[in-house]
């Protein structure tokens, strides 16, 4: 497969790296002396086998409903790909469609990962991004580096995995970067996203509606009165506002 | 269960500052909390044992780093990356008439020479997976054969060692994320880098943003806020230390891929309690192009080399309490295939070097490279169970007591440890 980096997608034959020796995989036999046709019958025999349902069943349900993904959804995630011959409308339908997707308990439950943190700041701000390079550089510098995971098992879902201080502390960087106009690629108006009343309460609850979909915790609502009331400039204010609200734990969920 | 127990009394500064917020009056023990934060307050400045483990992501080729130059199935299967016996242009360093150090590892030869350094061969998992993902996993977990732990061995190893005094740079990993072996109960710190761990933002805004950020993150035992409360806690030291103006001793340097060695040299001078340092070093999955002395290989065991080298020299004295090992998930095949590099394998080679080092010595009982004497027909055999080697490190030198913790699933037999550290 082509590396993104080299600008294009896709299965490339790369007739001079091609290892013409015998081969077995998972019990088939590869004859000496074959060519990109032997990538293509490798291809198939992993696209059929019954793990690759099973894993990929995993991974969907892992990232859509929970860390530990429910067996049940699951088995019917895995029963549809086998159904449908791995069709993907068909996975995710299986996917919603299972009771555990709307569990109460797997709601706002996983952690954002560094993409997903990054673009729903942008969208929360109505920032728009310009369109450069810029932007691509903040996400390396939260942690996921786009289309640059060095091991082929892809960036991970877990929030075990992306949660650790140093982590943490880019995403509060990131915030504050964010809420001061300091991000390339990505300017942001804070007064028209929270509007021109700088008062505590008001930019609050705008704060909380706008930025953490109503649902910031107790901690946060009284922490960001109490922060934002020693701040006289109204800008300013709307910075911090931004800043902890962004950079505070509630918006790393999704 | 005794996770709980020892986690719980080992009393930190900041519950004790948390308790004393809350009014150390009101609590009956308080006379015995005095006690634990005075022992604490003294332990920061003991002397520290500091283990560094540098991890060779992607399966280095043991046989390359500690060549076999003696045996003739070496160069006969590998013709075309064989390094050059000893003597020859460019060939091996020789370390014992039997074994020669890669000629890129030139700068750590003296310290083997000075029994600093000791080698061992024939090292991996007993499990016989080919897959970078288990294997790392397995090497990290500590657990070969079972994908069900979550929790990293070096994690496992701050539960069952003596606590230190409060501090966030107990155990220290660099790189993007925190890993496995890392990851657990235990607070440990990740950072891409020390010269830029901090928060940043207008000057005058930082107090405000550090004291609001710490409100946010207050309170309960989410890993999320821990990790956020750990990160400002270190942060504000970080800022005293002012990594940027470091000069490392001696006339030391560290070569642009090593400088995360400097920084731990940098956090071990500056006393501030770090126990465990863990360094991510990849680029040894050496499929196609491996090389021999020069090549892609040769490149990546000089900045290795060198950076070692450099933190040797930059410690100076400070080297008697320091022990660094290297890992790696696993080794690679005997033979040459037919991209002139290497394809995964199962026994390794790893260094161990520092002050409390019995070095200048290969270690490990040597398999053989004959077919029949390999596992599976293809790979160097394991003699020595990595768990063996890591047990008597974590031992000997951070007064690990609880092995089977650590190392759940094995024996932890002392009489299968190597005898690589004095003590």
């Amino acid at each position: 497969v082509r590396r993104p980096a080299e600008g294009e997608l896709g299965f490339v034959f790369r007739e001079r790296q091609h290892d013409r020796g015998e081969k077995r995989v998972l019990g088939e036999h590869f004859a000496a002396g074959g060519g990109e046709e032997e990538g293509r019958r490798l291809l198939s025999l992993l696209a059929r086998h019954p793990a690759t349902a099973r894993h990929l069943a995993r991974k969907l349900c892992q990232r859509f409903v929970a860390d530990t993904p429910p067996p049940g959804c699951v088995t019917s995630v895995e029963k549809a790909y086998k159904d449908s011959g791995g069709e993907i409308r068909e996975l995710v339908r299986a996917v919603v469609r299972s009771p555990e997707f709307w569990d109460p308990r797997h709601r706002g439950n996983k952690l954002k990962s560094p993409l997903e943190f990054l673009a729903s700041a942008a969208r929360a701000l109505g920032a728009v991004p310009d369109g450069e390079l810029g932007l691509a550089r903040s996400s390396a510098g939260l942690g996921q580096p786009l289309l640059l995971q060095a091991v082929p098992t892809g960036y991970p879902e877990a929030a075990e995995d992306w949660v650790n201080s140093g982590a943490v502390l880019a995403r509060m960087n990131f915030a504050v970067a964010l809420a001061t106009g300091n991000v390339p690629g990505l300017p942001v108006n804070l007064e028209r996203t929270l509007g021109t009343d700088s008062a505590i309460e008001p930019l609050v609850t705008v704060a909380n509606g706008r930025l953490l979909g109503g649902r910031a915790s107790a901690r946060t609502l009284e922490t960001l009165r109490s922060e934002l009331a020693a701040i006289d400039d109204p800008e300013e204010r709307r910075q911090l506002a931004v800043a902890l609200a962004l950079g505070g734990p509630d918006f790393q969920r999704q | 269960m005794s996770a709980m127990t020892s986690r719980q009394t080992a009393l930190t500064r900041r519950t004790w500052l948390k308790t004393g917020m809350l009014g150390v009056a009101a609590m009956a023990s308080a006379p015995l909390l005095f006690e634990r934060v005075a022992r604490a307050e003294r332990d920061v400045g003991a002397r520290r044992k500091v283990l560094v483990v540098v991890f060779q992501r992607g399966g280095v080729d043991g046989l390359s780093m500690v060549v076999p130059y003696a045996e003739s199935g070496y160069r006969r299967d590998r013709p075309g990356i064989a390094l050059a016996p000893p003597g020859k242009d460019d060939g091996a360093l020789d370390l014992d008439g039997q074994f020669g150090l890669h000629p890129r590892l030139a700068p750590l030869e003296p310290m083997f020479r000075a029994g600093e350094l000791a080698l061992v061969h024939a090292v991996g998992s007993p499990h016989p997976t080919r897959s970078h993902f288990d294997a790392q996993d397995y090497l990290e977990t500590g657990t070969p054969g079972r994908h069900s732990t979550r929790d990293g061995w070096l994690n496992r190893c701050l539960a069952s060692a003596p606590a230190p005094g409060a501090t966030p740079f107990r155990a220290v990993a660099f790189g993007e994320r925190l890993p496995r072996a890392l990851q657990g109960r235990s607070e440990a710190l990740a950072m891409k880098n020390l010269r830029n761990f901090g928060l940043r933002g207008r000057r005058r805004f930082e107090q405000r943003l550090h004291g609001a950020f710490s409100a946010l993150y207050a309170g309960g035992e989410d890993p999320l806020l821990r990790a956020g409360r750990q990160a400002l806690q270190a942060s504000r030291r970080v800022r005293e230390l002012d990594p940027k103006s470091y000069v490392p001793a001696n006339g030391a340097s560290y070569p642009e891929q090593g400088r995360a060695l400097g920084e731990v040299a940098q956090l071990i001078k500056a006393d501030v309690g770090l126990e465990l340092a863990f360094i991510d070093l990849g680029g040894w999955d050496t499929h196609a192009g491996q090389g021999s002395s020069a090549g892609q290989l040769g490149r990546r065991l000089d900045i290795l080399g060198r950076s070692l080298a450099g933190f040797r020299a930059d410690l100076g004295e400070h080297m008697r309490d320091v022990v660094v090992l290297t890992m790696s998930e696993f080794g690679r095949t005997v033979a040459q295939n037919g991209s002139g590099g290497t394809d995964h394998g199962h026994a390794t080679a790893m260094m161990v070097l520092g002050g409390p080092v019995q070095g200048g010595k290969v270690y490990g009982r040597w398999p053989g490279l004959e077919p029949e004497q390999r596992f599976e027909g293809r790979d160097l055999a394991v003699t020595t169970d990595f768990r063996d080697l890591f047990g008597e490190i974590v031992t000997k030198h951070l007064g690990v007591t609880d092995l089977g913790r650590v190392f759940p699933d094995h024996p932890n037999d002392a009489a299968r440890s190597l005898g690589i550290l004095r003590g």
